[in-house]
C-alpha cells in the first residue's frame, strides 16, 4: 500500500481571517456606515490642526453668535465669537482619545480579572466575581461621578473614572468566555506540551476569547464618549476652555432659543460619534457571532 | 527479569481516585505497568475503565481537584513524577514526555497557525528564534509526511483534514529536544480506517527513527495488533491481564480479554459468519465496586470466591500475567 507517498495539491489562496472578516463586513450596510462615520470622526482628531480653518480658542467678540455659512463661519460661531466649525474638530480629538484611552483602562484590568478569575476559578474566583457584582450595583454614573470626586475634576481624571467604573463588564464578558473556552482539548494539549499557567491564559486561552471583548469595546467607545460628555456637562469632565462637546452644550445652553447651532451642533457631532460605533460595533457582533452569521 | 537500565517508565501500585459530589470514584486501583525503552505498550479497555486517567496520572494532566493520587509511584527516568513540583513536571511536559489527543479537530487553538504553534513549542523549550523554529516545524511536517510542508505550516487548523490535523499534533508532539515517551491517547479513534492505518504506520515509523517509547491507549484490538509490543488490558480501573501481543491474540486467559476478542470481526475463525459476540452486562457503577472483581457480574466462569476478594498475580509465563481466579477454565471460542 503506498500510504506514504506525497500528493502535490493544486494551490487554492485561503484568506487570512482579516480577510474573512472584511468580506462578510463588507455585506453588513450597517457596519460599513458606521465604519464610515467613525473613519471621517478619526481622520478629523488626526488632522485637526490641517482641516480646521481657526484656531479652537480664538474669541472674535466683535463676531459672537454668528449664524451658519455667514462671513466664512461654515458651522457659525460660539457665544465668544469662536469658530464652531474649529471647535467640533478639535472636539472629535478630545473625544476619540476619551473614548480610546477609556476603554483601554477597562480593557486592560477587565481582561486581567475576568481571564485570571475564570481560569483560577475556586474560592478566587469567587470571591473576585462578587467585589465585581459590589461594583455593578451602583448606579454606572454615580461611580463615575464617586471616582472623579475623589480625584478632582479634569479630562484625565474623566477619563479614569469611565474606565474604572466599566472594569466590571469587561471582567464578566472575559470571564464568561474563557470560561467556555478553558475546557477545550486545544488547551489540555497546550498543558501537555509544557505550557505554564501564564502562557495558557494569555496566548492559549485569551485569542480565542476577543471576538466578543472586541464587539464590547467597540460598543464601549461609543458610551465612553457619551458619557465623558455627560461628565463635562455636569462640570466634573473637561474644563472650558477646552472644546469638548459636552462642554459646549453646558456652557451654551442658554442659548438654545438665540442661537440654536451652538448647542445644536455638538450635541449632533455626540449623536453621530456614539451612533458610528454602535452600528459598527452591532455589525461585528453579527459578523463574528458564526452563530448569527448566515 | 528486566534490566533496570532498559526500563523507561515505571508506574507501581497507583490509586487514582475522583472525590466527586455523589461519592468517590476509583478511577484507578492498584495499578503497576513498565514501559520499556523503544516499546510501545497499549493499555486496553473499554470506554471509563480508567486508561485515560492512567495516561493522564504520568504527565498530570489530571483535574486535581477532584483528582487525587491516593498512593502509588510513577518513575520515569529515575525521578518519581508524582513528587516533582508544578514547574518541573511542566518542564518535563512537551521536552520528554509527549502526548496525543483523541480529537484532532479540538486539539489544536483554532486561533493560530499550525506552523506557528509548532514553532512555539520550539521557542519555549529551546528558547529558539522564531525563523528558526519555523524552519524546525517545516522539518517535522515532512517527517510526518504532510504534503506541501512549506505552505501547510500556514494553514489554519480548520483548513486542514482529520488526518492531516493528526499528523500536525504528532509533529507538535515531536517538536521535543529528547523524546522519551508519547502518550498517544486513542489517535485514531476519530479518523476513518484508511486515514488510521496511515497514522499508526507513521507512529511506528517514528517510534524507530526518532527513538522513542509509546504508551498507547485504545479500545481497539486492530489498534492493538498493528501497534503493540505488550499489551495491559484494563477493566474497571484494574490491570486483569498483561501480557505480549502475541500471547494476547492466541491465548487470552482473561474472561473479559476474550470477550474483547471475540466482539471483533474476523474472517479466518467465522467462515460462516455469524453474529458477533458481545459482552453482557454494562460496566459497574464506579463507586459501588466491591473487594471483589469487578467483571464478576458480566463473567460467565463467575464462581463464588469471584465477588468476594479480588484475584492475585498469576504468572503463566515471563512475559504473561492474569489476574483471575477461574483463568484455567477459560476457553476460546
Amino acid at each position: 500500500m503506498k500510504t506514504n507517498e506525497v500528493l502535490e495539491t493544486p494551490r487554492i489562496k485561503e484568506p487570512t481571517p482579516l480577510q474573512e472578516t472584511w468580506y462578510h463586513l463588507k455585506k453588513n450596510k450597517g457596519a460599513m456606515i458606521g465604519l464610515g462615520i467613525i473613519s471621517v470622526f478619526v481622520l478629523m482628531a488626526i488632522f485637526a490642526p490641517l482641516l480646521a480653518p481657526q484656531d479652537p480658542l480664538i474669541q472674535e467678540v466683535s463676531e459672537r453668535m454668528t449664524p451658519m455659512f455667514t462671513n466664512g463661519y461654515i458651522l457659525g460661531s460660539d457665544d465668544l465669537g469662536r469658530d464652531m466649525l474649529s471647535r467640533l474638530i478639535y472636539g472629535a480629538r478630545i473625544s476619540m482619545t476619551i473614548g480610546i484611552v477609556s476603554v483601554g483602562i477597562s480593557l486592560f484590568f477587565g481582561i486581567i480579572i475576568g481571564v485570571t478569575s475564570a481560569y483560577y476559578g475556586g474560592v478566587f474566583d469567587k470571591i473576585v466575581m462578587r467585589l465585581i457584582d459590589i461594583m455593578l450595583a451602583f448606579p454606572y454614573i454615580l461611580l463615575t461621578i464617586v471616582i472623579v470626586s475623589i480625584l478632582g475634576p479634569s479630562l484625565t481624571n474623566a477619563m479614569v473614572a469611565i474606565g474604572i467604573s466599566q472594569v466590571p463588564r469587561y471582567a464578566r464578558v472575559v470571564r464568561a468566555s474563557v470560561l467556555a473556552e478553558k475546557e477545550s482539548d486545544y488547551v489540555l494539549a497546550e498543558r501537555a506540551l509544557g505550557a505554564g499557567d501564564f502562557e495558557l491564559m494569555f496566548l492559549t486561552i485569551l485569542p480565542n476569547c476577543l471576538s466578543p471583548t472586541i464587539v464590547q469595546a467597540t460598543l464601549g467607545i461609543g458610551e465612553a464618549i457619551l458619557n465623558s460628555a455627560g461628565l463635562s456637562f455636569l462640570g466634573l469632565g473637561a474644563q472650558p476652555p477646552t472644546p469638548e462637546w459636552g462642554l459646549m452644550i453646558a456652557s451654551s445652553k442658554q442659548f438654545l432659543t438665540s442661537a440654536w447651532w451652538i448647542v445644536t451642533l455638538p450635541g449632533i457631532a455626540i449623536l453621530l460619534a456614539v451612533l458610528g460605533f454602535n452600528l459598527f460595533g452591532d455589525g461585528l457582533r453579527d459578523i463574528l457571532d458564526p452563530k448569527m452569521r448566515n | 527479569m528486566e534490566d533496570k537500565k532498559d526500563v523507561l517508565l515505571s508506574i507501581e501500585n497507583l490509586n487514582f481516585s475522583f472525590d466527586t459530589q455523589r461519592g468517590v470514584v476509583n478511577a484507578v486501583r492498584d495499578l503497576s505497568i513498565t514501559i520499556k525503552k523503544g516499546e510501545t505498550l497499549t493499555l486496553v479497555g473499554e470506554s471509563g475503565c480508567g486508561k485515560s486517567v492512567t495516561a493522564h496520572s504520568i504527565n498530570q494532566l489530571n483535574p486535581m481537584p477532584p483528582g487525587k493520587v491516593d498512593s502509588g509511584s510513577i518513575m520515569f527516568r529515575g525521578q518519581d513524577l508524582l513528587k516533582l513540583k508544578k514547574g518541573e513536571i511542566e518542564k518535563l511536559r512537551g521536552t520528554q514526555i509527549s502526548m496525543i489527543f483523541q480529537e484532532p479537530m479540538t486539539a489544536l487553538n483554532p486561533v493560530f497557525t499550525v506552523g506557528s504553534q509548532i514553532a512555539d513549542v520550539f521557542m519555549t523549550h529551546q528558547g529558539m528564534h522564531k525563523a528558526e523554529a519555523m524552519e524546525k516545524a517545516v522539518e517535522l511536517f515532512k517527517l510526518v509526511k504532510i504534503p506541501a510542508p512549506e505552505r501547510r505550516i500556514h494553514a489554519y487548523p480548520h483548513q486542514l483534514s482529520g488526518g492531516m490535523r493528526q499528523r500536525a499534533m504528532i509533529a507538535m508532539a515531536l517538536a521535543s529536544p529528547e523524546p522519551g515517551l508519547m502518550i498517544a491517547d486513542e489517535p485514531t479513534t476519530a479518523l476513518d480506517v484508511t486515514i488510521q492505518a496511515q497514522i499508526l504506520d507513521l507512529l511506528n515509523d517514528l517510534k524507530d527513527t526518532v527513538g522513542m517509547s509509546i504508551l498507547l491507549i485504545t479500545h481497539d484490538m486492530g489498534v492493538v495488533a498493528e501497534m503493540a509490543d505488550r499489551v495491559v488490558v484494563m477493566y474497571a480501573g484494574r490491570k486483569v491481564e498483561e501480557a505480549d501481543v502475541f500471547s494476547i491474540f492466541e491465548h487470552p486467559k482473561h474472561p473479559y480479554t476474550l470477550g474483547l476478542l471475540n466482539s471483533l470481526p474476523s474472517n479466518t475463525k467465522y467462515k460462516d459468519a455469524k453474529r458477533l459476540e458481545a459482552i453482557t452486562g454494562t460496566v459497574p457503577d464506579m463507586r459501588t465496586i466491591g473487594a471483589g472483581c469487578p467483571f464478576e457480574n458480566r463473567c460467565e466462569y463467575a464462581s463464588e470466591i469471584c465477588g468476594k476478594e479480588f484475584p492475585s498475580e498469576t504468572i503463566l509465563n515471563e512475559s504473561h500475567s492474569v489476574w483471575c481466579h477461574n483463568y484455567r477454565n477459560v476457553q476460546e471460542g
